[in-house]
């Protein structure tokens, strides 16, 4: 049991890997990180093979027509692109190293950053967990990241940690364990004007959900967003952070999305807020499909086939 | 693309009249310098494999000793690690960033790869040449920036 529990640090999610990378950054020159960036991606584009397929699934859908043996060469830029994010977290975690950044829709951030409560709907892209300390430093907010558990419980630790270190205390994290615990907390965060942020691309473990449409495909998504929205009567600002190049970053945003009390139901007050977070979120995967880091396959039954069969 | 860590290019810049602070913004030395130094670092290893057998055993090789050559840095870089933090227990060291410490003995390593490609005689040897003579250049133009820089702060 101690040495399956001792292995379980080197498992794909294990914490050695977390720990790995903050020695390369501490340690290392940084004309150094790309060879073991490369090394990390090929072990990680082997043994980490559920990732890999479902990347591999998505993209099938992402890129209609494409090859499966394309998508595979694919999948693996998706993997570089996600070890070189995930390490310039680290670097800006434990170096405060500066990072530059272009902001398309600078209008609808001043109005996130200097406005009242809000919902950030951002999806498993860039580096969210940059963008979401750059944010709170730029402005001056607090923001509660939601997140989905981590497996592993010292990566969990881990995970929280490096978070409110690279947020400076302002980005708080909270995950979607505790379902309605959790409802009423985000739901006191937006009523005292905080900002909530939310992946809003795919579901994970039993919260509940609605429907939507991707790229002509049927997907489930998470409907808290919008009930929440709902509720507390706050806009939702798509937002996405992708990365342009070493140490560089575009941060997306998009028009708010309202969603409106009609008297309708609840499912049917929040489907035109779901179908404009779609069409987003169809738009920004389309132009960022190499930075979609949703290591889950997303697109029912799209497994093995192509989307245009 | 006119920000560099390393010396030469920033004199580069430079001699053509542009202004070229140090910064590890630059895609091109991130990506290539570390390509470099791993690639010279295999070619050393790569002299002392047999390549007169099959082609598949060589390919194994190859392969193999690529994955080699990355273990043989990480266990190097480590017991550096291991090295600073003991000096800097004894008090030595203890401003110097740990990537400096770890640049001297990459660049030392590679350095001396570089000296034993040379005297292989191969094409190797070609590598071998190119290395050495960046490294005297940016070690050149290193101590030409810090003069001058030293110069244009006494005339400030």
């Amino acid at each position: 049991m101690r040495s399956e529990k001792w292995l379980g640090h080197f498992a794909v999610r294990g914490v050695f890997w977390r720990k790995y990378l903050d020695w390369g950054v501490r340690n290392l020159p940084f004309y150094f990180y790309f060879v073991p960036l490369c090394f990390c991606t090929f072990f990680f584009f082997f043994f980490a093979a559920p990732a890999r397929r479902a990347i591999v699934a998505n993209l099938a859908v992402v890129l209609s027509g494409s090859s499966r043996a394309m998508n595979h060469l694919r999948a693996f830029r998706t993997l570089y692109n996600f070890a070189w994010t995930i390490a310039e977290a680290a670097i800006y975690k434990l170096k405060k190293a500066e990072f530059k950044y272009e902001i398309i829709g600078t209008k609808w951030l001043d109005a996130l950053g200097t406005g009242k409560g809000a919902i950030v709907l951002t999806a498993h892209m860039g580096n969210y967990d940059l963008g979401a300390a750059l944010f709170a430093q730029k402005f001056n907010r607090e923001i509660r990241m939601v997140r989905a558990p981590e497996p592993d419980p010292l990566t969990a630790e881990h995970l929280a940690v490096t978070l409110e270190q690279t947020g400076a205390g302002s980005v708080k994290v909270a995950y979607n364990t505790e379902s309605t615990m959790l409802s009423f907390d985000l739901l006191n965060a937006l009523r005292r004007d905080e900002i909530v942020s939310i992946q809003g691309d795919r579901v994970v473990g039993d919260v509940t959900q609605t429907s939507g449409e991707l790229f002509g495909r049927t997907v489930q998504l998470p409907n808290g967003p919008f009930i929440l929205s709902l509720v507390a009567g706050v806009p939702i600002f798509p937002l996405f952070i992708a990365r342009c190049g070493l140490r560089r970053y575009r941060i997306i945003v998009r028009e708010p999305i309202s969603v409106a009390r009609t008297g309708c139901s609840r499912e049917e007050e929040i489907t035109p807020a779901v179908q404009r977070w779609c069409a987003v979120l169809q738009d920004v995967i389309s132009l960022h499909w190499d930075q979609w880091f949703c290591l889950a396959p997303v697109f029912a039954g799209n497994e093995g086939r192509s989307p245009d069969v | 693309m006119s920000d560099f860590y390393f010396a030469l290019p920033r004199f580069i810049a430079k001699l053509a009249g542009k202004h070229a602070a140090r910064s590890e913004h630059n895609a091109l030395e991130a990506h290539g310098i570390g390509a470099v130094i791993f690639f010279i670092s295999y070619l050393f290893g790569l002299q002392f494999v047999n390549l007169r057998t099959a082609v598949w055993q060589i390919a194994i090789v190859l392969i193999v000793l690529l994955f080699a050559t990355w273990v043989f840095w990480l266990i190097v870089l480590y017991i550096n690690a291991l090295i600073l933090k003991l000096l800097r227990a004894l008090g030595f060291f203890r401003t110097m960033p740990d990537a400096y410490f770890q640049s001297v003995l990459i660049g030392t390593l590679t350095t001396l790869f570089a000296c034993e490609l040379n005297r292989g005689g191969s094409w190797f040897s070609i590598i071998g040449i190119i290395w050495m003579a960046a490294v005297i250049a940016n070690l050149a133009a290193a101590l030409v920036l810090a003069l001058t820089d030293a110069e244009s702060r006494a005339r400030d």
